[in-house]
């Protein structure tokens, strides 16, 4: 059975039934602290995406901004392991066929025909959540992701 | 409707870091640490040979943070809460670590365990770090919560999404 984890797996496509590789391998980003950081380059892309698919949707960042951040480094991650920007508010049997479907591919199908972002990335104004910016700066990522 | 705006700033408790399976080991106390095994007493000059005292326990890594009172659990370790005695409700948290909503629902179970103390078990279950377990717990949208009573006669209850903590207050009061 394939099973693909993407915070402890590193070897993209291979199915990880032996034992735990070393820690000392690189994936994409850094490791820091055991957790896998998504590449800056792709964080910065799926951050200029959110922005511009905020503006496009009149939608609206969460009043807490470590939540958008937080999912838009997962946003990165996958795009960095699986090439798609897959939904990191949900679980999958098998990532990279779901990434190859799409449905779940931000901006999900949800998102586009309801407005629907269980991520709490796009918040419709009507939204409890939902401020009054439709930017973040890669420091206010930065800064709010500091302590993960 | 009053909502609740959590702030950020509290630590995210979604860290996976060192788990007693994990392959990620950040620590390796046996190789860096080692007692001395020579007989004669090393001079302070040599350097080749000088053995390290160990001077404080290596952390266990255990739990991602000592200060948390919701703490991550291996898949083993939950089925074996699920199964034993208990007379106080369980909840699982079934989160991974970049989902936003996952980080507001965490710092709103570290208040409920606060509350509850010793009248509930709430714990938490990276789903990326136990894969199969949440695929045959049917984890889809995250966080997902599961409210299970200690009598094994009701049903457990699932929730999908950020809830108010009111309502799971509601669950725990009227539903276990």
């Amino acid at each position: 059975m394939r099973t693909l984890q993407a915070s402890t797996s590193y070897s993209i496509g291979i199915s990880s039934v032996g034992p735990p590789a070393p820690p000392t391998r690189h994936r994409h980003g850094i490791v820091a602290q055991g957790v896998v950081e998504p590449t800056e380059k792709s964080v910065e892309i799926m951050r200029k995406f959110s922005e511009q698919y905020a503006r496009k949707s009149s939608t609206y960042f969460c009043v807490d901004k470590g939540v958008t951040s937080v999912v838009i480094k997962g946003l990165a991650e996958h795009k960095d392991t699986l090439g798609a920007p897959l939904c990191p508010c949900r679980h999958y049997d098998d990532k990279a066929a779901e990434a190859q479907q799409g449905f779940w591919n931000c901006p999900c199908v949800p998102m586009r025909e309801r407005k629907e972002c269980h991520c709490m990335l796009f918040l419709t104004p009507d939204n409890d959540f939902a401020g009054q910016e439709q930017t973040i700066s890669m420091e206010e990522i930065k800064e709010t992701t500091a302590n993960m | 409707m009053q909502t609740s705006v959590f702030s950020f700033n509290a630590p995210p408790p979604s860290l996976p870091l060192n788990s007693s399976h994990s392959s990620l080991k950040t620590h390796q106390p046996n190789t860096l640490f080692f007692t001395s095994t020579i007989t004669n007493r090393p001079s302070i000059l040599s350097t080749q040979t000088l053995s390290r005292k160990l001077l404080c326990k290596p952390p266990a890594g255990k739990y991602v943070s000592d200060d948390y009172l919701v703490k991550k659990l291996s898949a083993k370790e939950v089925q074996e809460l699920v199964k034993g005695d208990r007379n106080v409700p369980l909840i699982l948290d079934f989160y991974a670590t970049w989902c936003g909503p996952c980080i507001l629902m965490a710092q709103e179970l570290e208040m409920l365990a606060v509350e509850y103390e010793n009248n509930a078990i709430i714990v938490k279950v990276d789903t990326d770090d136990e894969y199969e377990f949440a695929r045959d717990m049917q984890v889809r949208g995250l966080p997902t919560l599961y409210f299970i009573s200690p009598d094994p006669n009701k049903d457990a209850i699932r929730t999908e999404g950020l809830i108010p903590i009111q309502m799971m207050r509601d669950i725990l009061e009227n539903e276990m």
